[in-house]
């Protein structure tokens, strides 16, 4: 459990230093939120999940692409951790709100 | 002879008859050397110098330096050889009883003469030197080998010295300082007290290094205690016992470096220069750091093209280490030293700077080479235990460095069993022993050694066994 716990923070501290652009980590908040609205809509038409997913996918590979031009991070840690890290690093900064109160 | 081996003191000393000396000094110049007892009723050489501050020959100077930082020795006479220095006859008794066959013998007094600031009165001094040494050591079975000295301070005399002591009075070698004191920039009236120095690599000294490569001689560079030259850490002591400690080895280290790093065994391949009286033993681990720093910072440095840490690495470790509640502030601040320190406006790769490529004529040259083609020779004292282990930590070449010296007739050598102690540091074999008793010397002082050996010895073998 140490270990797991010491690798998650480090791919957790990956995810954050690699996420610094702001328009980059508002589409990384959107993806989580996203992702959340896609398992909801399991229960009312699997068509929007499957949307959901294609810009899970889409959108923060396109911040990085775009605005961070680096790698995403799933490119370094297998993308089970990082969904893991920024679900937690999206949910600490509220999805975003907390770092936009922050930016003021 | 040692078991059969020959023995030479490649770094053997006359001590100055002072009532000889003078008389081989030009009249003009007579008054101006003595003797004079100093407060502490020790005697010293009394030099009537050049002063930069009146302009005339008024300054009075005693050598060596009785007082303050890097102070010269007190009380230095060796009871066993101090008579023996002076006079060959007892020398001669003493290199029987001990079975040393030849001397190549510096001088003591000679060792700051490239001090002197008055340049005419350093040449008159090396040129009574050398004549003196030369008829001083005539005969004798041609055992006592007188190495000539000369005065960095004019080097068109120096070289013209060089080749008349070679080819008139019949020396194998000259001496030379390791390096010529100077005014620092930063407080040129402050000389002497407060000086740099030009290091014999100096491309102001490069003729003196051509001439003995056409000479075929071996340049002995030989320091001293209290001399004026530039002495390393024991400039910055105030006691004899600690100046003495560091002044020969830094000396010699000095001179050794820069002749590597200045590329004089680059330019002169053939030359052949022994770094003596500092001692052997940290040999190995200055030519490691030659070597380490040649490789890192000479040969694979790129100047234009420096290491940038990543700014997400960074940034990451950062949140790793100092992380928690503050990350965006971790990043932003970050981001603004990256910002600040890798800027396009300080682009490494559009600073065009030359003296961003330090020894830059040396990146194809391992500075090791110049050991390995027997370019550079040390000397170790009998009790010396670095020849033991040189060759364990440089290979074979370790082997071929260190050339024996009883350091005959200064304070710090040894007489009785100065052979035999020198013989049994370790249990050499006797091929590495006669390297160390003679071969050494003979490869760093070439042929105008071994053509002029005793008879006794050019009979002998190479290697006896």
């Amino acid at each position: 459990m140490d270990n797991f716990n010491t690798y998650f923070h480090e791919a957790k501290a990956h995810f954050i230093a690699s996420h610094q652009h702001p328009i980059n980590v508002m589409l990384h908040h959107l993806t989580v939120v996203i992702g959340i609205t896609g398992l909801f809509l399991l229960f009312y038409d699997w068509r929007l999940s499957a949307i959901c997913l294609f810009l899970t996918l889409t959108v923060p590979v396109s911040g990085h692409l775009i605005w961070e031009k680096n790698e995403p991070a799933f490119k370094k840690y297998p993308s089970g951790i990082m969904i893991l890290a920024s679900l937690s690093w999206s949910f600490e900064n509220w999805l975003g709100f907390r770092q936009l109160w922050q930016a003021k | 002879m040692y078991q059969g081996l020959k023995v030479i003191d490649a770094d053997a000393h006359k001590l100055e008859n002072p009532l000889i000396l003078r008389d081989y000094l030009e009249p003009e110049y007579r008054d101006r050397l003595g003797l004079v007892i100093d407060s502490l009723g020790d005697q010293r050489a009394k030099v009537i110098d050049f002063n930069p501050a009146t302009g005339k020959n008024d300054f009075l100077r005693m050598f060596p330096q009785p007082q303050g930082l890097g102070k010269g020795g007190f009380r230095n006479l060796h009871p066993d050889t101090t008579l023996g220095a002076m006079f060959n006859k007892v020398r001669i008794e003493h290199m029987d009883q001990e079975g040393v066959d030849v001397h190549t013998i510096y001088g003591t007094l000679n060792l700051i003469f490239s001090s002197i600031l008055d340049k005419d009165f350093a040449v008159a001094l090396c040129k009574a030197y050398n004549n003196y040494m030369a008829d001083d050591c005539k005969g004798y079975d041609n055992r006592l080998k007188p190495i000539g000295v000369i005065p960095l301070q004019d080097v068109e005399e120096a070289v013209k010295e060089m080749y008349r002591c070679v080819n008139e009075l019949g020396m194998i070698s000259v001496a030379v300082a390791p390096n010529l004191p100077v005014p620092h920039p930063a407080a040129p009236d402050a000389f002497p007290e407060i000086r740099t120095c030009k290091a014999i690599s100096h491309p102001d000294f490069r003729p003196i290094l051509k001439a003995a490569v056409d000479l075929n001689i071996g340049l002995g560079i030989h320091g001293g205690p209290g001399s004026g030259m530039v002495g390393g850490i024991s400039d910055h002591m105030e006691t004899f016992v600690l100046t003495h400690i560091f002044v020969q080895r830094n000396q010699q280290q000095l001179a050794m470096a820069r002749m590597v790093f200045d590329g004089a065994f680059e330019e002169f391949p053939t030359l052949r220069v022994g770094f003596l009286e500092g001692g052997c033993g940290w040999v190995p681990d200055l030519a490691h750091a030659f070597h380490e720093h040649w490789e890192k910072r000479v040969r694979d440095f790129d100047p234009k093209n420096p290491y940038r840490p990543s700014l997400m690495e960074f940034t990451k470790l950062m949140i790793q280490e100092r992380g928690g509640q503050d990350n965006l502030n971790i990043i932003g601040k970050a981001k603004n030293m990256f910002d600040l320190l890798w800027n396009a406006k300080h682009d490494p790769a559009k600073i065009d700077d030359a003296t961003l490529y330090e020894h830059y004529n040396l990146r194809h040259r391992d500075p090791l080479e110049y050991f390995e083609r027997g370019q550079i020779f040390v000397s170790f004292e009998s009790d010396d235990p670095g020849p033991g282990y040189m060759h364990t930590a440089m290979g074979e070449v370790g082997k071929r460095l260190a050339c024996f010296s009883g350091d005959y007739g200064h304070w710090d050598g040894v007489l009785k069993g100065c052979v035999k102690d020198a013989a049994t540091v370790i249990d050499y074999d006797r091929e590495h022993l006669d390297l160390l008793l003679s071969g050494n010397a003979l490869a760093l002082y070439g042929d105008r050694l071994r053509n002029s050996l005793p008879d006794y010895l050019k009979q002998q073998t190479a290697t006896p066994v």
